[in-house]
């Protein structure tokens, strides 16, 4: 056995979609790979043989650890590191071969885990695992579920700053299955250890996952109040837990209350200022909300064994101290606020929405824009697409577009040229339409949209024939015929003057779906002969829905009391509510 | 018991205009009466003898307290009330001052003054508070150079010391009347010498307090406001001058253009007090500033609704009354409710007749050039005009409106069988002049002789008459004489096309004119599209170069105010204007909107948004636009589906 050497155990069934990602992650890092497959019938054994010669096949008896003891039976470095394939290091946040070579006495390192909550990169909880281990015979797995390293003797166990390990978001529908597996296990182990308080634990976790704060509570509250704080690493993510069931179960002044109690017991535990900070948020208390609230910026990420929301700390309380400020009528240090969350995490999209409202409200959109773009807002083109559709959405196409015009030429991805192509149709900028739109291929799922604004288009520019060219192109696909009579009778409509015929459901929805979206035309500079057009087609749409049925009607009348509830709705935020009391 | 005796004291120089009043005031109320004369030249001393007045001489030393000292040194009643010369005792005060110097349990009484002001010609007043009667004490001196204090030195001397206020007592105080309250020099020569002794008597918080006051008066608002809030954290919040002091806070975070600020101060001060009317007030303005305008209704609603307001809050005029009730007006306008605008600008004139900018709102609303005959009946129902003088001012307000029929009508009540102004004379014939009545304003303008300095003005007005009515070779005798006058380069640019009409083709490079020939032509065009001249207003137009430059807005707005759509339109919409800022987006808007075209509406208004985010005008325009689309197409639908009631329900709901 070499000295400081790492062998990296992992137990795989069916991971071909993640265990490549793993593996790269971890390879340049560990001496060894070890591998235990219980019974995979895709790829991942032939993935697994090409990064290592030590593929053991161990058949599966719903025991996680006797797989995990097998695969540390099969290892022969020095230290183990255990993984599993929907987890990777993340580069850069510590090196695993300097951690063992320190010299120092401990036998056993928690590493921090990042599991995220969401898709957007950045949201996620930190928890602390025992993940990297003395390959000595002294550590084995226990439990059926869950499974933990037995730390036999103490002291000898300590944290590590990294390599952090992250844990891979899943599709929901995966994440449901693995929770609904592990649901069933640990129902079954804890009728078999009634006394195990961290089998009910986790218990609790999977059923907050599954949205049932009310079975969770109990078991989080009996957690909380039973463990002490030698089991930190359990009883502070209980207690935030525990806050957080309460608050999903809109008992918002018990959790509070507790807040309140635990904040001087723990004066570096973040996530607890924060959750009070947003417990009353939630209850109106804005001026309370701010102080909380401040109180966990000031204090930052906490140490590693608080089980910790990233984020408390920074860029979610400064969010939130935004959306505080901003109700207590305190626009600018709103717009600060919201400014530092977006610094903090670039991906976090949330505060861009409302910076924009407020940037937008206090210097009018074009200047927004500029604001915008000064603060480089602009320049990752993810998220000049996400602003450029808050702007076509507030009803500013030309200014959408200005939104994506710096990134076309650096990131010129589909995705950008399917909105520069629509935003210059909606802006009145029709040439360029066909410009943007003629780039995109026919594989992306977005081709029929494309193909329908290009009809648009062309319709406005008078090309008839180009139109039902391209409508009897968009017929074969019987989810686009109601779209494509639609185009037919308006080719009519705009070259013989004959109206639309009376006409059926698929008909009225079609039409309804193309007046909802020509509520964002806006042309800059209008041609009498686009203008007429255009008039044209709105009257056939809107004699289309009218006279199909009273529903029809009824629904375009809809359409715009829609409209003017959005003004309204926008000129409530920017000059508050009249007879408001606050 | 034997009643309490008072003292008057005063000290005076070179106010024998003054003194008289003073004096006659409280002749009969006090005991005594003492002037310190400190060196007039103008027989003040003998006025003060003559009305039985114990006169002392004293030689000015620069300091106000000892001089005031000196007075008191000569007191021999058991009370001290202290006036200046520009102020008087309100006859009414006469019982309670009796009443109040027989309590044994006070040293002293805040009592109330009224600063009359001089505003915009009319008068203003202006309550605060003064420490003026205290008991007679050797030790109960003034202090300070320029503040002369006694209250704290009173406290000084006798912890117990009672204060109270004196609700009932009001001195009258007309020196702010006919002076400036203080020249730039003089605040700051102010502030040289209270710096000075505070930096004697750092913890002096009353003169800490009058340095923020001074501050504030010389415009150094931050340092006011830093000052200010230092005494307030350290005062007791029951002194009497607190309130006062906490809205000088507000006051000087506003006048530094930090509303925000402001308005968090003034929620702080309302916490504390209530039912403060200035501090909502305050907070309006504040508001508004941030165009935060639903918060900025809640406070002035809240200001009109507060009770009569304590003396110790030294409430401001019209702050419960005309001036919040106006800001109420404004704010209704801005939303394009006339109809609450209309209630509210008619509330702030109740209480105010002379509140010369809520008629000004009115009349925004009625539109008198094009509504003279409503407008009359609404302004009539509503106010009684008893003067001349206010049937003058209206009459001027219709004048600048282009209202000329009523300006005429009301500038003759005004005038009345008095003399008349060359200026009102002027205005009659302009007015006579746009109502066509043409012999009896030529009549007027021919009385103006070569030396009138309005003789000009009256040349170019009949040049104007004559160029209108077609007379040509009368206009071109006319306009050599004018030129014979020796005019500026602009005006003669001007003239000069008038002169050559209409043969100046539109094709021929226009003619480019400076601000003032701007302004000359433009108050040309209006009088003639007042007179419907518009062939004429337009060859102006045509014939210079600005209506394409930033005048476009300006003359388009006009021709649009005048009933002229088309032509308004067409100047905007002209390419070579295509950068058109939101209120020529807006403009078009109307227009779009009045000619019925609802897309084309619709995208002005979109536009207009689009820069002109914080005008609320734009977003109800759109909202109605929007809603009386869905009204049409409910009635569309009611004729298309008669037996579907749901369409004629919506409808009934919406006419709710």
């Amino acid at each position: 056995m070499r000295k400081n050497s790492v062998s990296l155990t992992m137990i795989v069934r069916n991971e071909s979609a993640n265990l490549e990602a793993c593996l790269l992650s971890a390879r340049e890092q560990v001496d060894e790979i070890v591998i235990v497959d219980t019974g995979s019938t895709d790829e991942t054994r032939q993935i697994a043989e090409r990064y290592t010669d030590r593929v053991f096949l161990y058949p599966w008896d719903n025991d996680f650890s006797a797989a995990r003891n097998y695969a540390i039976g099969k290892a022969r470095g020095e230290w183990i590191l255990s993984l599993d394939a929907d987890e990777q290091l993340i580069a850069g946040t510590g090196d695993l071969r300097r951690l063992v070579s320190t010299g120092a006495s401990p036998e056993a390192y928690m590493l921090p885990l990042h599991y995220p909550t969401t898709d957007a990169p950045g949201e996620y909880n930190r928890f602390l695992v025992l993940r990297l281990f003395k390959n000595n015979g002294r550590y084995r797995f226990k439990g059926r579920i869950h499974e933990q390293i037995v730390v036999t003797a103490s002291g000898t166990v300590d944290i590590a700053d990294g390599p952090v390990i992250y844990h891979q978001h899943l599709p929901s529908a995966e994440r449901n299955r693995k929770r609904h597996r592990n649901l069933v296990l640990l129902k079954q182990a804890c009728a078999e250890e009634p006394d195990n308080i961290f089998l009910r634990y986790y218990l609790a976790v999977e059923w907050l996952a599954l949205g049932k704060p009310h079975r969770a509570l109990p078991l989080f509250r009996e957690a909380y109040e039973s463990l002490t704080d030698d089991h930190l690493l359990f009883r502070a993510p209980a207690l935030r837990y525990l806050i957080i069931s309460l608050r999903a179960l809109g008992r918002f002044e018990e959790a509070i209350d507790i807040c309140r109690k635990v904040a001087q017991h723990y004066p570096s535990y973040t996530d607890i200022f924060y959750l009070c900070g947003v417990l009353y948020e939630e209850q109106h208390q804005y001026h309370e909300a701010v102080k909380w609230l401040q109180s966990a910026l000031e204090r930052g990420i906490p140490p590693a064994i608080y089980s910790h929301m990233h984020g408390t700390g920074s860029f979610l309380a400064h969010y939130h101290l935004g959306y505080c400020r901003e109700r207590l009528g305190q626009r600018e240090p709103a717009e600060r606020h919201y400014e530092r969350a977006i610094d903090a995490n670039p991906d976090y999209v949330y505060p861009v929405y409302n910076l924009f409202l407020l940037v937008q409200g206090r210097l009018g959109a074009r200047q927004a824009l500029d604001c915008f773009s000064a603060r480089g807002y602009l320049d990752s083109a993810e998220r000049a697409l996400a602003v450029a559709e808050l702007y076509f959405k507030a009803g500013y196409p030309g200014l959408a577009k200005r939104c994506l015009e710096r990134c076309q030429t650096d990131s010129g991805t589909e995705m950008v040229r399917f909105s520069l192509g629509l935003y210059n149709l909606y802006s009145g900028h029709l040439q360029r339409v066909l410009m943007y739109l003629d780039t995109i291929a026919a594989e992306n799922p977005l081709y029929p949209q494309v193909q329908i604004h290009k009809a648009l288009a062309l319709l406005l520019l008078g090309r008839t024939c180009a139109t039902r060219t391209l409508a009897f192109v968009l017929w074969e696909d019987p989810q686009y015929r109601p779209v494509t009579r639609i185009l037919l009778q308006l080719v009519r409509y705009l070259k013989k003057g004959w109206r639309p015929e009376v006409c059926d459901d698929g008909l009225r929805q079609a039409s309804l779906a193309l007046l909802e979206r020509y509520r964002y035309y806006l042309p800059k500079f209008t041609k009498t002969r686009h203008q007429h057009r255009f008039r044209l087609i709105i009257d056939g749409l809107e004699s289309i829905a009218q006279r199909s049925s009273p529903q029809g009607a009824l629904a375009l009348a809809g359409l715009f009391q829609e409209r003017a509830q959005a003004v309204q709705d926008l000129l409530n935020y920017q000059f508050g509510v009249f007879g408001d009391r606050t | 018991m034997m009643s309490a005796t008072i003292s008057l004291c005063m000290i005076a120089r070179n106010e024998a205009q003054n003194l008289g009043r003073c004096l006659n005031s409280v002749r009969d109320v006090v005991d005594e009466m003492i002037v310190i004369d400190t060196g007039s030249s103008d027989g003040t001393a003998n006025i003060a003898r003559s009305l039985g007045a114990r006169v002392y001489s004293f030689v000015w030393n620069d300091n106000f307290s000892d001089a005031r000292n000196s007075s008191l040194e000569m007191a021999t009643g058991d009370w001290i009330l202290f006036l200046d010369a520009d102020e008087e005792l309100a006859p009414e005060s006469h019982d309670a001052l009796r009443s109040l110097v027989n309590d044994e349990t006070v040293d002293g009484y805040f009592v109330k003054i009224i600063n009359y002001l001089g505003n915009e010609g009319w008068t203003e007043t202006c309550p605060d508070i003064v420490f003026r009667l205290f008991r007679n004490r050797p030790e109960y001196r003034f202090r300070g150079a320029i503040h002369e204090q006694i209250a704290d030195v009173i406290l000084e001397n006798n912890r117990r010391a009672g204060y109270r206020m004196a609700e009932d007592v009001i001195i009258l105080h007309y020196g702010y009347l006919d002076r400036q309250i203080s020249e730039k020099d003089k605040k700051n020569r102010n502030l040289t010498i209270i710096e000075k002794e505070l930096g004697q008597n750092p913890e002096n918080r009353m003169l800490r307090y009058h340095y923020g006051v001074e501050l504030f008066r010389a415009e150094r608002y931050l340092e006011a406001a830093a000052q200010l809030t230092f005494v307030a954290n350290e005062l007791d919040p029951a002194t009497i001058f607190f309130p006062k002091l906490l809205r000088y806070i507000v006051m000087a975070y506003h006048s530094a253009g930090q509303p925000a600020k402001a308005i968090q101060v003034a929620g702080q001060a309302l916490q504390r007090f209530p039912d403060y009317a200035d501090l909502y007030y305050y907070a309006g303005l504040g508001y508004l500033e941030l165009k935060q305008y639903a918060r900025a209704d809640y406070a002035f609603r809240k200001a009109v609704s507060m009770p009569e307001q304590p003396a110790m809050y030294a409430p401001f005029g019209g702050v419960r009354g005309f001036r919040s009730y106006y800001h109420l007006g404004h704010i209704a306008e801005l939303f394009l409710n006339d109809e609450d605008a209309l209630e509210y600008y008619v509330a702030s004139i109740n209480d105010n007749p002379n509140f010369t900018y809520a008629i000004e709102g009115i009349l925004r609303i009625l539109k008198p050039r094009e509504n003279p005959e409503y407008t009359r009946k609404c302004l009539e129902e509503v106010f009684e005009f008893h003067t001349p003088r206010a049937h003058l001012v209206m009459g001027g307000m219709f004048f600048r409106f282009g209202a000329y029929g009523l300006a005429l009508e009301y500038l003759e009540q005004g005038v009345g069988d008095s003399t008349i102004s060359d200026e009102t004379k002027m205005w009659k014939a302009i007015c006579l002049l746009q109502e066509q009545r043409h012999l009896e304003a030529l009549r007027i303008l021919d009385e103006f002789g070569p030396g009138n300095p309005l003789y000009l003005i009256a040349r170019l007005n009949k040049l104007l008459y004559l160029w209108v009515q077609g007379k040509d070779r009368k206009a071109r005798a006319l306009l050599a004489e004018i030129f014979g006058l020796g005019l500026a380069e602009d005006t003669k640019r001007v003239l000069s096309l008038i002169a050559s009409y209409p043969d100046q083709l539109p094709e021929s490079v226009p003619v480019t004119l400076g601000p003032d020939g701007v302004t000359f032509l433009l108050d040309i065009v209006k009088r003639l599209l007042g007179m419907g001249s518009i062939e004429r207003a337009m060859y102006l137009l045509e014939s210079t170069s600005i209506g394409h430059t930033g005048q476009a807005l300006e003359i388009a707005q006009l021709l649009y105010d005048y009933g002229y759509r088309e032509q308004a339109q067409t100047l905007l919409a002209d390419p070579e204007t295509n950068d058109l800022g939101h209120q020529a987006h807006f403009l078009l808007a109307e227009i779009s909107r009045e000619d019925e075209d609802f897309t084309e509406a619709e995208r002005q208004y979109r536009f207009a948004l689009e820069t002109g985010g914080d005008e609320p005008r734009y977003y109800v325009r759109l909202i109605n636009l929007y809603e009386n689309r869905r009204r049409e197409i409910l009635a569309e639908a009611r004729a298309r589906y008669p037996d579907v009631e749901t369409f004629q329900q919506l409808l009934n709901e919406v006419s709710v």
